[in-house]
């Protein structure tokens, strides 16, 4: 069986049956699902898979809609069948291929509602639209598994509330809430990537379901092609060098001393050649400047190789878009490796007087690193010791230590 | 024959991924008993119950019981032993749930 095939099949049917029953039906819809994989467990336990596992799964999940509209219709419960958004006639057609890829966007729409809070557009896209449980979502979110559930049950009580309206076609909405949604992919694929030691496989998967998701994106007219195939190239680029970051411990490698020869060959050609078709946008956005700069990074031979006057051109222009922390802090350490590391700091002490930014723990390593770099190690040493003092991640605490040892040994050393 | 009762309970909390990993597990079994294995059915949870010569009919299983016959196996083994041996490798004992090992009369 493929891997992950009922986790995408959920997905699949809640898009569907929420656009037969609506998003006020969505306890009845999670039974359809989860009796579905019940049965499945029950026969291909007893008698072996079925040639097509995912034609088997859809079939036996129209069978109990048709039964859920027969019995409703029996008991005449002939209103609430009317508020049910698709009439019986066409549920043979929903189950079709192209309208299971209309309801996904339909449903990835719904859930990216701006009037939520991010962290409930998050989960409950992954929750509705991708097939993780509860428990596999606080996993990879670093939540409470009652907070997860919590947390859907108030976004999809909210939802509830305000898509009345699923079923009719969602395109003229579409591009004004694009952003919102390649937003959220991009968060949920950061969610996939930042977290690294001990739930790599979820962290993975994570990434791959935010690159599943945008493809899908790539099926609709009406918005901006070339920014969801920037968004596409950044997200290959990035999850290409994935392999070289972490040693055979699972600690983390600074990016000068990462093997580049270990980076996926395959994802990374699959990041170029979205990269080549981001070009068909008009207006330049963060995603094609971020993947502009991780193209750099990937096409550098080797660390000392990289073109850092072109990934200081890309951060310049970023910043015009975008002057959050994260955005000024990779300026400044470009400007240190693209004009001198006393500029790149001027910049850093700049950031540390303005921002009110959590991030204290990276500002001070990227103080301390760009010290190193002008030999300075004693400076450098203070500043890793600030930054061990301000972080709660374990992986950073054996970072940053290893680095504060480094630094000693250098200041013995220079050489 | 193998005659499982299900926890029903069991599958309340259980992801997508969850019931795949769990079918992943019964097809490892079924590997396992290679040969032995025979034939298998899986059983619809509504259920009526015929009782005595009145042919009282009521809905619902005839034993009063959390546990819900799930469907039953047919493999093939020496002796009850052997057959009682080989059941233990079935993955519902991990959810909680049981299985009674019977004998098929022979002619």
């Amino acid at each position: 069986m493929v891997e992950h095939l009922f986790r995408q099949q959920s997905g699949k049917m809640s898009a569907i049956l929420i656009r037969i029953f609506g998003f006020q039906n969505l306890e009845l819809i999670e039974d359809i699902i989860q009796e579905t994989f019940l049965s499945a467990i029950k026969t291909w336990g007893m008698k072996g898979e079925p040639e097509n596992p995912e034609a088997w799964l859809m079939l036996v999940a129209k069978n109990k809609v048709i039964n859920e509209l027969n019995r409703k219709k029996r008991h005449s419960e002939k209103k609430e069948l009317l508020h049910y958004k698709a009439s019986y006639n066409h549920i043979d057609d929903l189950f079709l291929d192209h309208e299971i890829k209309d309801s996904q966007l339909r449903i990835l729409f719904a859930c990216c509602h701006p009037d939520l809070k991010i962290r409930a557009q998050i989960m409950l896209t992954l929750k509705t639209l991708s097939g993780f449980g509860d428990k596999e979502i606080a996993n990879a979110l670093l939540m409470k598994a009652s907070a997860v559930k919590k947390g859907i049950y108030r976004a999809k009580e909210e939802l509830k509330a305000k898509h009345d309206h699923i079923g009719i076609p969602f395109l003229p909405e579409a591009s004004e809430r694009i952003d919102t949604v390649l937003t959220i992919i991009y968060l949920i694929f950061n969610e996939g990537y930042k977290t690294t030691s001990g739930k790599q496989v979820i962290n993975d998967d994570l990434c791959f379901e935010a690159i599943r998701l945008a493809g899908l994106l790539l099926e609709t007219q009406y918005v901006d092609i070339g920014k969801i195939c920037a968004l596409l190239s950044l997200m290959y680029l990035t999850l290409a060098r994935f392999p070289s970051r972490l040693d055979s411990n699972g600690e983390l490698i600074e990016i000068e001393l990462q093997d580049r020869t270990k980076w996926d060959k395959r994802l990374m050609s699959l990041g170029f050649s979205f990269l080549k078709k981001s070009r068909a946008s008009t207006t330049l956005s963060r995603y094609h400047l971020e993947s502009s700069i991780a193209s750099i990074h990937c096409i550098a031979k080797s660390f000392g190789e990289t073109d850092w006057s072109a990934i200081l051109y890309c951060y310049e222009k970023l910043l015009e878009l975008d002057h959050s922390f994260m955005v000024r802090f990779n300026y400044a350490i470009a400007l240190g490796w693209a004009k001198g590391f006393e500029l790149g700091l001027d910049e850093l002490k700049e950031l540390e007087k303005e921002s009110k930014s959590p991030k204290r723990s990276l500002l001070y390593s990227g103080i301390a690193e760009l010290n190193i770099q002008l030999g300075k190690f004693e400076v450098a040493k203070s500043y890793y010791q600030v930054a061990l003092d301000q972080t709660e991640s374990n992986a950073d605490k054996i970072f940053i230590t290893k680095k504060i040892i480094e630094c000693d040994t250098k200041n013995i050393n220079p050489n | 024959m193998l005659i499982l009762f299900d926890n029903e309970d069991a599958f309340t909390d259980f992801s997508p991924e969850d019931m795949q990993n769990e079918i992943a597990l019964h097809g490892k079994w079924m590997e396992q008993l290679g040969d032995r294995y025979n034939s298998g059915e899986a059983l619809n949870q509504p259920a009526k119950s015929i009782h005595g010569k009145e042919k009282i009919v009521t809905d619902g299983p005839y034993i009063e019981s959390k546990e819900l016959v799930g469907g039953f196996y047919i493999i093939n083994a020496e002796s009850l032993e052997e057959a009682t041996e080989l059941a233990k490798g079935c993955p519902v004992l991990r959810l909680g749930g049981s299985i009674e090992v019977r004998e098929v009369m022979k002619m």
